[in-house]
Formats: C-alpha cells, sequence, structure tokens
C-alpha cells in the first residue's frame, strides 16, 4: 500500500493526499504542467517534499534516499535512452538492474533474466550480449519495463512510458506494461496523455488539476 | 637514431605512467568527472615516497603510504564536489592547489629531494623486476575491479546518473569510491616515478593531466576492446607508445627538437588525434 499524506512540494503539488492498495492500477491522466511528474519524482526520491508524509506499508519514506528507496520503488520514465544505459549490453543492463534488490547476479540468474525476456516476444533472450544502444526506442522501452520488474518492488511508477514512441510501437509496449502488471498484482500507477489505455484493468481513474488529484 | 637503450626507458617510465593513465581513465571516462586533482597527487605520491625512503624506510612502504595519501585526496576532491556541491573541474583544481603546500611541507620544505645512497625499488635488475610486478598486479587488480559488480555501478554512474539513481546505485559515494580509487593509482605513479629517477621534484606534476590523457587518447585510438574493462590496456599501451613517440622526437637530431619543446609536441598531438578521432564514424 502506497499512502501520501498531505505532500506539499514547491508550488506544484499542494497537500496532496493519496492512498493507493496493493494491487490496484491507478491511471493519472492531466493536461501538461499541472504536476504529475512532479508527484512521481517526489514518490521515488528525486525530489523531496516540504511537507507532509509518504507510507509504504508502515514504513515512513519520506526521508529515505533514492538509492534506498529504489527497492521499494520501481520506475519506468519517459525516455527509454535514460532508462537504460546505450553502452552496455543487455545484460550488464539488467544485472544493474538486478542488483537493485541488493542481491548477486549469479550464473542462475542469467537463466531467469530470460525467462523474464520471452514476455517481450522480442526474441531479446537470445541477445543478451548486443549493446542496448543497438535497440529500437521501443525495444528499450520494452527492455527498461523488465529491469523495473525483474527484482521484488512495491511500488511501481510509469511515467509516460510511451511519450517517446510512434504510436504503433506505443501500442505493443503498452500491452506489454498491463501484461507485466497483472501478472505481478502489485501497486501501479500510470501517468498517461492518452484515454486510448483505459481499459478494463485499470481499477482508477485520477485527474491532476493544478496540483491537485480529483477522482473521475 | 634510437637504441635499445632508449626503447627500455620508454617501456619502464611508459609503464609507470600507464597507473598514471589508467587513474585518468578511471575518472574522465569510467565516472565522468573531469578531475584535475592529479597534478597534486601524483606530486604528492612522490613526495611521501621521497621523504620516506630519504629516512631509509622500506620502499615498498613508502609506495603503499603514497597509495594511500593519493586516496586521501581523490576523497577531499569527491568530499567538495559531492557535498558541497562545487563543479567537478573547481574542486580538483581547488585540491590540487592546496596539495603544492601540503607538499612542500612533505618535502620539509625543500622545492627537491634527491635519493642518492638510498635503498629505492629500481636498485637492481631483480628489483626493476618486482617493480614491473608490481604494475602488473595494480593493472590487472583494476580490471578485475572493472568487471566485477562493484565495476558495473561504476560505469553505471558515469554513462548515467538518473538510471543509475532509479537503478539503487548510491552515486555519491560511487563517485568518491572512483576519485578515490584513481588518485591512489596517481600517487602511486609518482612514488614509482620517484623511485626511478632517485629524485622528486615540487613542479614534477605539471602536465601530468595531459600526459595521462594523451595516452588514454592513443590507447583508445590504437586498441579498441569489446569489453570495456580491458580499455585499461589500451591505456598501458598508450602510454608506452606516447613516451617512445616523445622519445623519438628528442632523439631526432634532424627535428631539432629540445626538451623543452615536450609540452607543444604533446598538446599538438592531443589536438590532433581528437580531430581525427571527429573525422571518423564512432564505432
Amino acid at each position: 500500500m502506497l499512502k501520501l499524506d498531505n505532500i506539499c512540494v514547491r508550488s506544484t503539488l499542494k497537500n496532496l493526499s493519496l492512498t493507493v492498495n496493493t494491487g490496484e492500477f491507478v491511471l493519472i491522466v492531466g493536461a501538461n504542467g499541472t504536476g504529475k511528474t512532479t508527484l512521481f519524482n517526489t514518490i521515488s526520491g528525486t525530489i523531496f517534499p516540504a511537507k507532509g508524509t509518504i507510507y509504504i506499508d508502515e514504513t515512513d519514506i519520506t526521508k529515505m534516499p533514492q538509492h534506498k528507496r529504489s527497492r521499494m520503488v520501481s520506475s519506468v520514465i519517459q525516455d527509454p535512452t535514460v532508462g537504460t544505459i546505450g553502452e552496455m549490453s543487455i545484460l550488464e543492463n539488467l544485472s544493474l538492474a538486478h542488483m537493485r534488490g541488493g542481491k548477486k547476479v549469479l550464473k542462475k540468474d542469467i537463466e531467469y533474466f530470460r525467462e523474464r525476456l520471452t514476455i517481450l516476444e522480442m526474441n531479446l533472450e537470445n541477445r543478451l550480449e548486443e549493446y542496448v544502444k543497438n535497440l529500437s526506442g521501443g525495444q528499450r522501452q520494452a527492455l527498461s519495463l523488465v529491469m523495473a520488474t525483474i527484482t521484488d518492488y512495491d511500488v511501481l511508477l510509469l511515467d509516460e512510458i510511451t511519450a517517446a514512441l510512434d504510436p504503433k510501437t506505443s501500442d505493443i509496449v503498452m500491452k506489454i506494461a498491463s501484461k507485466i502488471v497483472l501478472q505481478e498484482n502489485k501497486t501501479c500507477l500510470l501517468i498517461t496523455h492518452n484515454s486510448r489505455y483505459i481499459n478494463s484493468h485499470t481499477h482508477r481513474i485520477l485527474r491532476m488539476i493544478d496540483g491537485k488529484l480529483h477522482e473521475s | 637514431m634510437i637504441g635499445m637503450q632508449e626503447i627500455l626507458t620508454s617501456l619502464n617510465i611508459g609503464l609507470i605512467f600507464g597507473i598514471v593513465a589508467i587513474g585518468i581513465f578511471l575518472t574522465f571516462r569510467t565516472i565522468n568527472f573531469a578531475d584535475m586533482t592529479c597534478d597534486g597527487s601524483f606530486v604528492l605520491g612522490a613526495s611521501v615516497s621521497a621523504v620516506l625512503i630519504k629516512y631509509d624506510v622500506n620502499p615498498y612502504i613508502a609506495l603503499v603510504t603514497s597509495f594511500i595519501s593519493g586516496g586521501i585526496a581523490g576523497f577531499c576532491t569527491g568530499i567538495l564536489n559531492v557535498k558541497f556541491r562545487i563543479a567537478d573541474l573547481l574542486s580538483g583544481i581547488i585540491i590540487a592547489f592546496m596539495l603544492y603546500s601540503i607538499n612542500l611541507r612533505i618535502m620539509e620544505d625543500a622545492p627537491n629531494i634527491t635519493l642518492i645512497d638510498k635503498t629505492t625499488i629500481f636498485e637492481n635488475d631483480t628489483q626493476s623486476f618486482v617493480a614491473t610486478a608490481i604494475i602488473l598486479f595494480l593493472i590487472l587488480g583494476v580490471v578485475f575491479m572493472l568487471f566485477s559488480k562493484f565495476g558495473l555501478k561504476l560505469r553505471a554512474v558515469g554513462y548515467n546518473q538518473r538510471f543509475a539513481s532509479i537503478s539503487g546505485i548510491n552515486i555519491n559515494f560511487m563517485k568518491i569510491a572512483g576519485l578515490m580509487i584513481s588518485n591512489a593509482l596517481i600517487a602511486t605513479g609518482g612514488g614509482l616515478f620517484t623511485n626511478y629517477q632517485g629524485f622528486c621534484d615540487i613542479s614534477g606534476g605539471i602536465g601530468t593531466l595531459v600526459c595521462g590523457l594523451a595516452s588514454v587518447i592513443i590507447g583508445e585510438r590504437i586498441l579498441r576492446f569489446k569489453k570495456e574493462p580491458l580499455f585499461i590496456l589500451s591505456c598501458v599501451i598508450g602510454s608506452i607508445i606516447y613516451r617512445i613517440f616523445i622519445n623519438i622526437a628528442l632523439h631526432g637530431d634532424i627535428l631539432g627538437i629540445k626538451t623543452q619543446d615536450i609540452n607543444l609536441i604533446t598538446g599538438g598531438l592531443i589536438i590532433a588525434i581528437i580531430i581525427m578521432k571527429k573525422g571518423k564514424i564512432k564505432c
């Protein structure tokens, strides 16, 4: 369960409160500049709120630095070139993501990586040594989805993950995203501009207006 | 034009400065931090070794002390950058600037120390074999480190800080660790160079950065490994080639080049290689 209590960030978020239960898939929509990404950055620990507290289950994570928080909060960001490292191989990228859980990468984990990559149906599982910069934008974003969910986590944040992709690739990536989210059954928040992705899997839709969330 | 003796000298100095080049590679390339501390930390390592050897301390222990002192210098630069948010270039320059005074203090207010009749690492052939072994050990150590999980994290910080942060990597810690290892290696290079020359000078560090960078660039140009950690080997080979190049330039009497022209030549060499690099498509 993710709980935000009276969060204030600069002048963007104003006394924002939100509770998302475990297994819930919440969509956040809203115009640019209303504070959607600020909300995500606050949850993931890129920025710290001036006021208010953030809880995951019963743990207060308001002041926890991002690198520690990343064990609980997993995020996929808009730009796949930032969300993955192009100069490293798929295997190295996955290893880095896997280490987030504080675990070592062993020989047997490589089999696990392969298994996770098969969800994508992009044949990446047989190209582990390939440099990520040689992949397409859609493949990179799909890879970062796998990376975000490769270790245990409590909350998954998907920030306009299709913003940098063309419509066709967007659909594929969104399909993979909902597949992974359904499989994992964890708390998930998704920011989107596109109402096409509102479907039966979505539990709740929130509208962000001027730093406040409204049920719609 | 160039005899066996010159090549051997180039090889020796090239190996010693190879360690310096590795240190520079670790900051400039691996963690993407333009660290200017090296001009100071090189002399720091040199002066620490020189003073200890002067007081008849075992040169190997002196070398280890040089290594540690360099690590401390790197730590200071890291703290300035990470904790006090001073820009990377400036924090390095400040520490190098301050090290000048510290180095003079270490050298007991004398601008240079000569190690005549003292036991150094390069006393005889067997010992210079030991010195080579130390250098190879350090090189392999760094390669091994870069292949490890720690090295993977270090490289991730250099490539993409945003990614590193959301992947649970403590960027501040990694930056400081990288700077410490880098400067420790550079100081060790300084210590070895003092042993080799039997001499330490307060201004000996000027241009360490440029020489090291020249070696890194030459190495990258000549030897491109598929695995990035192996680039460390390119640095060492680049360093040796650089020394041979300088030696040829100095011994080519026809060219009429004097010792004081080295900086001009090195600078021109770096510019030329960088321009050549831009002409080609990066692979």
